[in-house]
């Protein structure tokens, strides 16, 4: 009860003129940040970091947020219209959105998109008012072994995204796996398949090759195919919204995936790509009909979506409760905190409840924003699938460039964006499945850091991935989900074969 | 060429020595002294490179057998995707040395030239327009620092 007067107060405090003009400003800023491809939340908060010096700590922090929410939503748009995901959260958006635009839905995807996003955050937000510190006790129980659990946990999805061709998926997830062994090897110090490039020390960018897979190889499918008069759609434009019984078909998707992001926000460097992608599979894991997924169905979007933005939340309770930024955007945040004399953790709670309780109204109302200006933006955002594909598709290639420039200033990371471009290219012409790549490659340092780490804290004793409770619940999840698409297969034959 | 069907035993095979080369490669990480609890930096990119080549074989094993369907792919409109893409890399080449802006307007009127076939210079303004607009955005609002040559 004390917490909903508490939060009745902030949101008194944050509904000012300059309380809802920074929320606003914050979000439409955060949304373009998000669709550009290249440039992500933590950039976006850096940006405009500087412009809250002169600013009261409440307005300033919330803006700030805001950018962060709207980012995350942003990404969807570019994902859903060219194929291009504008952050890595909305990679698995465009498994679906980007069909649902090709068959003539943009409009419908993209309020879809809002839709969940909205759901997603707002829902974290609440656990975020009412359980952040219990959760965020929670959060300093996954060591090494548990994180190497939750990576395991994402990869094995990797099997029901190859269902249609296992090997030709395992292939592209193993390949995805190697490229995530390129760069300075973190335990040890040795420097694997860098061939003496200084740019490949760090690692293959997760950014350009995101770019050159879905969106540079698109160009190149579009020049074989010589569609040139229409852009992304096949058909005239149909739906704009989304229905009630559109939302209630996704209701129990949008639940489940919120609940998921928002538990992955929390912990420390897991992020909402992780999020999203795990969401994803459930979805597709607890559907009927798991064969409309990737063809363009309304749970490929909804799922995703609200687990990425319910991750925004979650990735505040750390940094909240505990003073720990759980992801890079919250690390640039409490930048923002110290520029403004704060310092966030328990402390805060207790010297300065109406800010807290400010900022929790804050995070509401950027929701709500950036959820407003999406549902009054999907009608024109639609519209980029009416540009002729002669002017969209030198269009793409130059975002591209920018976008995959832009992470790291560094033309290395173009040639990789265009090299996977011709990489993409080909896969898809022979049938092999660029997801499992995609998800390996941002799983796979994960896992294999925290393996090793979890060895050496036990000695190289492998019982510790099986002793503690967490890290043994989800690699008995992951082996689950890992074994059913080979069992599912045995019986459709079984089957076909009595049949 | 028209609906090659050996697609998947050549892939297999490709992707075989892929494997087999980085098994081969990732033996210059096994550390010189073996540390308790520790593992190598070689375990993991062993054990990657050595599933590749399973499952390569066993691509090439099910292609050969016709446990799966022949992946039957089309050579038909692979030319201009090779001119898009050498376009792509002579782009990014080129870059550094005359400047982004100048580059960029170059590149996209090409790939205009190459999609419409037709020297219509209503699209090469709209092109142009477009990319310095964007130009505009990501240099001068964003302050994306977009490389330098001889011209902006």
């Amino acid at each position: 009860m004390e917490s909903v007067l508490m939060l009745m107060g902030g949101f008194r405090d944050i509904l000012s003129f300059q309380g809802i003009l920074s929320i606003f400003m914050g979000s439409a800023f955060g949304i373009t940040i998000g669709a550009l491809p290249g440039l992500n939340a933590s950039m976006g908060v850096a940006l405009l970091l500087p412009l809250t010096y002169g600013m009261a700590p409440l307005p300033a922090i919330v803006m700030l947020m805001s950018i962060y929410c709207g980012a995350i939503y942003g990404g969807s748009i570019t994902a859903i219209l060219l194929r291009t995901p504008g952050t890595t959260a909305a990679a698995c958006t465009v498994f679906d959105g980007y069909e649902m635009a090709q068959n003539g839905e943009p409009g419908r995807a993209l309020s879809m998109a809002a839709t969940a996003s909205f759901i997603g955050g707002i829902f974290s937000v609440i656990v975020l008012v009412f359980l952040s510190p219990p959760l965020a006790r929670m959060a300093l129980m996954f060591g090494p072994a548990e994180f190497f659990a939750l990576c395991f946990f994402g990869l094995s999805i990797i099997t029901s995204l190859s269902a249609d061709n296992m090997v030709k998926g395992l292939i592209s997830a193993v390949v995805g796996l190697l490229l995530g062994t390129v760069g300075i090897d973190i335990v040890t110090g040795v420097a694997r398949f860098t061939f003496n490039f200084a740019e490949l020390l760090n690692g293959v960018s997760f950014i350009p090759v995101l770019i050159g897979l879905f969106a540079v190889s698109q160009v190149f499918i579009t020049f074989e195919q010589n569609i040139l008069e229409l852009g992304g759609v096949k058909q005239a434009i149909s739906s704009l919204r989304i229905s009630m019984k559109d939302l209630w078909s996704v209701s129990g998707t949008i639940t489940r995936s919120s609940i998921i992001g928002t538990i992955v926000g929390i912990l420390p460097g897991a992020g909402a790509t992780m999020a999203a992608f795990i969401a994803y599979n459930e979805s597709r894991r607890w559907s009927k009909t798991p064969e409309r997924y990737g063809k363009g169905c309304l749970e490929g979007i909804a799922a995703p979506e609200s687990a990425n933005n319910a991750a925004t939340g979650g990735s505040m309770v750390p940094l909240l409760s505990l003073g720990i930024p759980g992801s890079e955007t919250t690390a640039v945040l409490i930048g923002a905190f110290m520029i403004q004399g704060l310092r966030p953790g328990p402390l805060l709670f207790r010297e300065q409840p109406r800010l807290v309780y400010g900022l929790f109204a804050g995070m509401f109302m950027a929701n709500v924003a950036f959820f407003v200006l999406g549902m009054l933006g999907s009608k024109l955002f639609a519209q980029v699938t009416k540009i002729p594909n002669k002017i969209l598709l030198p269009t793409i290639l130059v975002f591209a460039t920018i976008g995959s420039y832009a992470e790291s200033n560094s033309l290395t990371d173009v040639f990789l964006m265009f090299f996977f471009g011709s990489l993409g290219y080909f896969f898809r012409k022979l049938e092999f499945p660029v997801a499992p790549l995609v998800l390996a490659l941002v799983l796979g340092p994960m896992a294999e850091s925290n393996l090793r780490r979890g060895l050496i804290i036990s000695g190289g004793d492998w019982s510790t991935f099986v002793t503690k409770p967490i890290s043994l619940t989800l690699l008995a999840i992951g082996f689950f989900t890992l074994v059913m698409p080979f069992v599912r297969m045995y019986k459709e034959r079984k089957k076909a074969k009595t049949a | 060429m028209k609906d090659f069907k050996y697609a998947n035993s050549i892939l297999g095979v490709l992707f075989f020595v892929l494997g087999a080369w980085c098994y081969w490669e990732s033996g210059e990480y096994v550390p010189w002294v073996e540390m308790e609890g520790q593992m190598g930096a070689h375990i993991f990119p062993r054990l990657f490179a050595g599933a590749l080549m399973f499952l390569s074989a066993l691509m090439i094993f099910m292609d050969v057998k016709q446990f799966t369907k022949a992946t039957i792919i089309s050579f038909d409109g692979i030319g201009v995707v090779f001119v898009i893409a050498v376009l792509c890399f002579a782009f990014w080449y080129f870059i550094p040395i005359v400047g982004f802006l100048s580059t960029a307007t170059l590149f996209v009127c090409i790939i205009t030239a190459i999609a419409t076939r037709k020297l219509r210079i209503f699209d090469y303004i709209s092109v142009v327009v477009v990319l310095s607009f964007i130009y505009f955005i990501f240099a001068n609002l964003l302050k994306v620092p977009l490389p330098r040559g001889f011209f902006i």
